[in-house]
């Protein structure tokens, strides 16, 4: 359960998050879009621990959020991979940190590349690997700790639409799997629709809130190709233009 | 298949063409300023197991010294500015201005303020390559993307682990290249200082031989300086392969991209 309270973030004298209140239950997926600037990727670094607020607060679980959480994973628009660290040592690395012993780690990871298909990329590095293929390594790295609550900017939008779709049906089936809460944030409006349990619609200046919709077909396995998809998308839709 | 070989000798492949090249310029110009180049490697080989090799140790010496205060000081200095922005902007103009200023022209100072001995010598090496280093290390941890920094800090990393994981195996590749710059530069500089106020080193035996119209045994020293550089790029070189295999992914592929 995640509670945020009045959360502002600001740069200088500029409001980029204006008290923005939200709660996130259990096992919940949110997808988070509007334009660009709105703060989308602020508010997820606030949930991630990595930016500290300006005011207001963050609980989860009840504990107020200082800094990053061990059980939080998260995933950049970019995938932050170390380009120093082969695919197995990037996959490894929230477990090197935490001094998880080297045999427990290794099947782990073994695991974890076999069940997303990348196990024979382990020794390459990643400027070796396809973008679809960088994508599952930093999911995997992002699952590799167990979390219970695991964040996405912009995951997918390096991708082509068939990797993609793929891709969100991965995401789909390991929510459904873990059990964990899913925050991420997105340009793509069928994105939000197929992954967003409920859709936050943000609008600038300042930063904040400006709609939740709430998603009722969430879950259905053929959702994609059916006709309340699509009337869902418009909607999504009208309420960004009415921005 | 001949470029295959080459590839594979690289050296060698060089070191034979230079020394065929220097044997024709011998012949043709029949002056005794360019000696037969295998009498030259003789006189390097007798001399080797004595005198020269003392010159060429204290050299040695002196430039390994250099490298190592310049890697500690200018790779600390450049970690430190590129981390903390608001220090760079009060030295960042200041390097800029100093970074292009020839550090030689400081060797009379240095001679003064610290001596005429080896002291002088290192420093004035110390700061040429400690320069390259620091610019070149506050540049690339700048550099960094702000999403790798927040990757690896969202997986609890503390602020030594983000220097082992991240910071440090960023920097090395970028280091060693400074350090493979610079390391030329402060062999021609180490060359011009030992010849003040010195007896050992091997600008010192050139210079020597010179004066004593000893043209073999000025070739003998050139030899043993080019293999000084030689030695120190090559260990780069090797550490470079053993840390960094992973940038050389990265580059050498832009022949190909060319056709
Ligand atoms: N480090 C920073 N310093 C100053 N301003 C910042 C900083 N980071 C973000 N901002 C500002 O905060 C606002 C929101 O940024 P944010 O990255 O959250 O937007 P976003 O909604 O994710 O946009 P996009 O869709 O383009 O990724 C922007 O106007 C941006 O200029
Ligand atoms: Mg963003």
């Amino acid at each position: 359960m995640i509670e945020i309270n009045k959360l502002t973030v600001s740069y200088g004298s500029k409001d980029v998050l204006a008290a923005t209140d939200l709660a996130i239950a259990d096992h919940e997926t949110i997808a988070v879009i509007g334009p660009s600037g709105c703060g989308k990727s602020t508010l997820l670094y606030s949930i991630a621990g990595l930016i500290k607020p300006t005011s207001g607060s963050i609980m989860i679980n009840g504990k107020s959020l200082l800094e990053p959480r061990m059980e939080t994973s998260v995933i950049l628009q970019d995938y932050g991979l170390l380009p120093w660290k082969n695919v197995y040592q990037n996959v490894a690395l929230p477990l090197s940190i935490r001094g998880v012993a080297k045999s427990v780690i290794e099947d782990k990871v073994n695991a974890l590349l076999n069940a997303l298909h990348i196990e024979e990329q382990i020794n390459k590095f990643p400027v070796q690997l396809s973008g679809g293929q960088q994508q599952r390594v930093a999911i995997a790295r992002a699952l590799i700790a167990e979390p219970d609550l695991l964040l996405m900017d912009e995951p997918f939008s390096a991708l082509d639409a068939t990797v993609r779709e793929e891709m969100q049906d991965l995401i789909l089936n390991l929510h459904q799997e873990h059990k964990l809460s899913l925050v991420f944030v997105t340009h793509s409006i069928e994105e939000a629709v197929i992954l967003g349990k409920r859709i936050i619609v943000m609008q600038p200046n300042p930063g904040q809130i400006k709609r939740i919709i709430t998603n009722p077909h969430f879950g259905d396995v053929k959702f994609r190709n059916e006709f309340a998809f699509h009337k869902l998308c418009v909607h999504v839709r009208q309420e960004m233009e009415g921005i | 298949m001949l470029s295959k070989l080459i590839k594979k000798h690289q050296t060698a492949y060089a070191t034979i063409v230079i020394w065929l090249i220097w044997y024709l310029i011998h012949l043709t110009m029949q002056t005794k300023v360019v000696p037969n180049p295998f009498d030259a490697i003789s006189t390097f080989v007798r001399l080797l197991s004595g005198e020269l090799l003392f010159h060429l140790g204290a050299s040695t010496l002196r430039i390994l010294i250099s490298i190592i205060f310049s890697l500690l000081i200018g790779g600390t200095f450049g970690l430190f500015l590129g981390l903390n922005d608001r220090f760079d902007r009060f030295f960042g103009p200041i390097l800029y201005l100093l970074y292009p200023i020839p550090k030689i022209a400081f060797l009379p100072v240095f001679m003064i303020l610290f001596g005429l001995g080896n002291t002088s010598k290192i420093i004035l090496i110390t700061v040429i390559i400690m320069f390259q280093v620091l610019v070149t290390i506050r540049d690339s941890v700048k550099g960094l993307s702000r999403t790798m920094f927040l990757s690896v800090r969202s997986t609890g990393a503390s602020k030594l682990q983000i220097y082992q994981h991240l910071i440090l195996p960023a920097i090395l590749p970028k280091a060693l290249t400074a350090l493979r710059l610079s390391v030329g530069t402060s062999i021609s500089v180490l060359f011009f200082a030992e010849n003040f106020a010195t007896r050992y080193g091997i600008g010192y035996f050139i210079m020597d031989a010179w004066t004593r119209i000893n043209y073999l045994e000025m070739y003998a020293g050139i030899i043993a300086i080019s293999l000084l550089g030689l030695f120190i790029f090559k260990s780069i070189d090797l550490l470079e392969q053993w840390a960094c295999n992973w940038a050389s992914l990265e580059k050498g592929e832009q022949s190909s991209y060319f056709k």
